[in-house]
């Protein structure tokens, strides 16, 4: 199991590398000249371009600007914002919690309403809350989640002239009612959009394991339906989730963009949003950088797990 | 028998798919037919169709005069009570903004997304008297004293000498640390936005000669030739605010902001709200001898989303909005007719612009008959529901400037669609078989001119113009495109100014900010310089109606149409009206009735 964990680790290590590579040469084929739009309205001569590019060191090579980058990273240095000259780490700390807490309650609300969804539809299979539930889905599916994000701005704001709280990001801890209410319809936005994916997934996966032998010799035991489905069928059923439940959770991250701008939550995808804009190398790459990172390491965990769900699996 | 009560045998009922799809079909056509008989009653709350062109004529007092409560004539007790002299204290403004500044230095950056910031923590030496009830023209440019004691002294046509007020201080934050505003100060503003290399105000300030400081509440301000439109251009835009010279020598004129002002930057979240205290020490009082400001603060909230932004409003938690289109204005009135009173202003036109020294459209025929391809009256009506107007060279709210579509005799025909002249001009100029180029827009000026965007380009197609749609961000836009670098023809907003001289001279003057077309024609440049050292109202006039028959000829920039505009305010929101420009927030003497 240590050799597993240890390989597993090295593999996310080499998987970062990798990704600070990529995100470096993404940021730089943007179509724009970042000089040219840090020096904002300007009339600029050629010279005057020129030293800012000097300034903004974009006239180094770019593999010795890829190592200097790189070996600050090591030392938690992502480097400063082109515009605000602001420490990139700083931003991202600012931000970083509004986007996990965002993604987090999301697939919370995600899993809460797939998991239910898929055990029910899978064990109902064919009747007509079967049918319902995968309209639900494939629905969700169809329907992108800015959409739904927006109807959820619209609609209380005409039915009941209520808005989300609009002061900006208040944490948790310092006002949980504010928090929930800033939180609550955003995160079912996001969660609903996911949630369709895995309830299909988990539907699929159940129905799998309810056609296995042992499932049919638990019932002709005389167990009751919900013993089966939930301590015999459900943690067999989960473990191909699990995997999901890491993929859908890197694919969150990056779907808070768009809720975000919508909802005005100064969290990660927002920055990346006016980055991406402002052609601020240092300020993408720090979280591109950073998404990258928790995705992987959010994988590892997921991989790990599988023992834990699966005695059968060993980590030869 | 089965195991089970009835709703688990029903939830437990085996269904086939046939009568699954059966059920949805019946299902769908129920639900479309709910929808059909939901949204079959008509909408009566609708832009009212345009009656007229003129913007409204104002009913302002003579310059300098202190605003009274008594009403002026025709107007309703309602406006009489809604006046500056019955301001009360207290209460929070909360104004919903699609844009948010990178930076605050207004000498360098100059983009409607900092206009709010600025006039709500600076002064200018003057200010226009606009935002109040009693002046219901929204471009009443009459000009008066801010932080000075009264209009300037000229000794002669070149010289503008200023007294600044002895009771102005800064606020109280470092490193100003509220002390007093100075001549000093002035100088160094208008030195640092005259000669500093990344200045946008250079052009514009090219004028002053020299500024001097006889003592530390005069200054004197010495032109290089005579100006007409000096005062107006020290006013106007954001030419009018003085930023806080200590600040600005340690260079952090980009990321600090303390100024002379009604109201303190509390706190700004970037791309989600800015908060401006009520500046405690602010210095001015209304003629009424009540101190200013009224409001205790401004929640700046910014709303980049466009439906957010109307949903803040409609769910009341902004109590002023910006700028509304005319399907905004509908469905805010009929969602929320009750809360909130409306005003229009004119708007901000759209136009062409193209690279003038390159083929083809250094043929003013091409240019010409790309302006004849536009139907402008459709759209107004797309864009408008109907209110609006052709918009020309000096737009038709400047009532003494603008020539007006009457009186541009045989040059008027260029405003008006005809499809065939237009494909003859374009035969002509050797262009029979039609144009291909590229129309570069940016997408941040909202759905209403993404859509003007997309008409004008099929009316182009019309007349062969093939012209390939190329959306640019913002920020690239604005240091590429509308520098002047690119390719083609662009399509954007044109603005407002205070004066007719901005509509020609920022546009056709080299080292302007608006020089984008390389237009570089001598002749329009000598007719400009005239103008603005003309100081005879009635000649000055008559040079601006020679510019405006030159223009229309030549179709230097293909202009289309301007439509009204909507601002929506909280009914107990008092003493505000929106201004057409910058900076919408003339909040110096706004206050709530409850």
């Amino acid at each position: 199991m240590l050799d597993y964990i240890v390989k597993r680790f090295v593999f996310t290590v080499i998987g970062v590398i990798l990704t600070t590579f990529i995100v470096f040469g993404l940021v730089r084929i943007i179509p724009g000249d970042a000089a040219q739009v840090v020096q904002g309205q300007l009339q600029t001569s050629p010279a005057q371009l020129k030293a800012v590019r000097h300034e903004l060191r974009l006239d180094r090579p770019w593999y010795t600007e890829y190592f200097r980058w790189l070996g600050h990273v090591a030392t938690g240095d992502l480097g400063a914002s082109f515009y605000s000259k602001r420490p990139v780490m700083d931003t991202i700390k600012q931000a970083l919690p509004v986007s996990v807490e965002l993604a987090v309650l999301s697939m919370l609300i995600a899993t809460l309403i797939a998991v239910p969804s898929g055990i029910v539809s899978a064990a109902r299979q064919e009747s007509w809350l079967d049918y319902a539930l995968r309209l639900f889905s494939v629905a969700g599916l169809a329907v992108p989640s800015f959409f739904i994000a927006e109807l959820f701005i619209a609609l209380p704001a005409i039915w009941f002239k209520w808005a989300p709280p609009g002061r900006g990001y208040v944490p948790l801890l310092r006002d949980p009612w504010v928090n929930f209410q800033q939180f609550f319809l955003p995160s079912i936005a996001l969660g609903l959009a996911f949630s369709a994916s895995m309830t299909r997934f988990v539907r699929s996966s159940m129905l799998d394991v309810l056609r296995q032998d042992y499932i049919r010799t638990a019932k002709a035991k005389g167990l009751r339906e919900l013993s089966v489905v939930t301590r015999h069928a459900l943690r067999n059923a989960l473990i191909p989730v699990v995997t999901l439940f890491g993929i859908q959770l890197g694919l969150i991250l990056g779907g808070t963009v768009i809720i975000e701008t919508i909802f005005r939550f100064p969290g990660l995808g927002q920055y990346t949003f006016n980055a991406i804009s402002q052609r601020d190398y240092p300020m993408l790459q720090g979280i591109v950088l950073v998404f990258a990172v928790g995705f992987l390491l959010i994988n590892l965990i997921v991989d790990l797990s599988y023992g834990y769900l699966d005695p059968r699996i060993r980590y030869a | 028998m089965e195991e089970g009560g009835y709703w688990q045998r029903l939830a437990g009922r085996r269904t086939s798919r046939r009568v699954a799809l059966r059920a949805g079909a019946l299902g769908g056509l129920g639900m479309a037919a709910a929808y059909g008989l939901a949204c079959s009653s008509s909408n009566n709350n609708k832009a009212p169709a345009k009656t007229g062109g003129a913007a409204p004529s104002g009913n302002a007092p003579a310059a300098g005069t202190p605003s009274g409560a008594a009403a002026p004539a025709g107007a309703s007790p309602a406006a009489a009570n809604a006046g500056e002299g019955n301001g009360k204290p207290g209460g929070t403004i909360s104004f919903a903004f699609n844009a948010n500044p990178p930076n605050y230095d207004l000498v360098q950056f100059q983009s409607y997304s900092i206009s709010g910031f600025i006039s709500l923590v600076y002064n200018g030496l003057l200010t226009f008297r606009n935002g109040t009830a009693q002046y219901p023209d929204s471009v009443d440019n009459t000009v008066v004293p801010d932080l000075v004691t009264a209009a300037p002294e000229q000794p002669d046509n070149k010289t503008y000498i200023f007294k600044l007020r002895p009771d102005v201080k800064w606020q109280n934050v470092a490193p100003m640390n509220g002390r007093a505003l100075t001549a000093d100060d002035i100088k160094w503003f208008y030195d640092y936005a005259t000669t500093d290399p990344k200045s946008l105000d250079k052009a514009d300030f090219n004028v002053i000669d020299k500024i001097e400081t006889p003592d530390q509440q005069t200054v004197k301000m010495t032109l290089k030739n005579p100006s007409a439109n000096f005062l107006t251009l020290i006013v106007g835009g954001f030419n009018r605010y003085i930023e806080p010279r200590e600040v600005g020598e340690a260079g952090n004129l980009k990321t600090t902001l303390i100024g002379t002002g009604p109201f303190m930057l509390s706190s700004h979240e970037q791309n989600v709200r800015a908060v401006f205290k009520k500046n405690p020490a602010y210095w001015k009082k209304n003629s009424f001898g009540q101190q200013l400001p009224f409001v205790d603060e401004v929640d700046w909230l910014i709303i980049v989303d466009t439906g957010a932004r109307l949903q803040a409003v409609q769910s009341r938690q902004a109590n002023i909005s910006w700028i509304l289109i005319a399907d905004e204005y509908d469905q805010l009135k009929s969602s929320n007719g009750s809360d909130y009173n409306f005003d229009d202003t004119p708007g901000i036109s759209d136009y062409i612009y193209m690279r003038l020294d390159q083929p083809p459209f250094n043929d003013k025929r091409v240019r010409q008959a790309m302006s004849m391809a536009i139907d402008r009256p459709a759209l107004i009506q797309a864009i408008g529901k109907g209110k609006g107007d052709s918009d020309l060279p000096i737009p038709t709210y400047f009532k003494d400037f603008s020539l007006g579509l009457d009186k541009l005799g045989d040059l008027a025909k260029y405003y008006k669609r005809d499809l065939q002249a237009a494909k003859q001009l374009m035969a002509a100029a050797g262009h029979a078989d039609g144009i291909k180029t590229t129309f570069n827009y940016t997408a941040v000026y909202g759905a209403a001119f993404v859509q003007a965007f997309q008409l004008v380009q099929s009316y182009l197609k019309e007349i062969g113009i093939d012209a390939t749609a190329r959306q640019v961000e913002y920020a690239p836009y604005l240091t590429s495109v509308f520098k002047g670098d690119f390719d083609g023809i662009t399509y954007g907003p044109r603005g407002l100014f205070d004066d007719p001289d901005p509509f020609v001279g920022y546009f056709y003057t080299p080292g302007s900010i608006y020089y984008q077309d390389h237009s570089d024609d001598k002749d329009l440049q000598a007719m400009i310089a005239k103008e603005r050292q003309e100081l005879d109202k009635q000649a000055r006039i008559n040079i601006f109606y020679d510019i405006q028959k030159y223009l229309s000829d030549q179709m230097y920039r293909v202009y289309d149409v301007s439509v009204d505009r909507y601002w929506a305010r909280a009914k107990n929101v008092m003493n505000y009206r929106a201004s057409s420009w910058f900076p919408y927030s003339e909040f110096e003497t706004t206050w709530f009735s409850k």
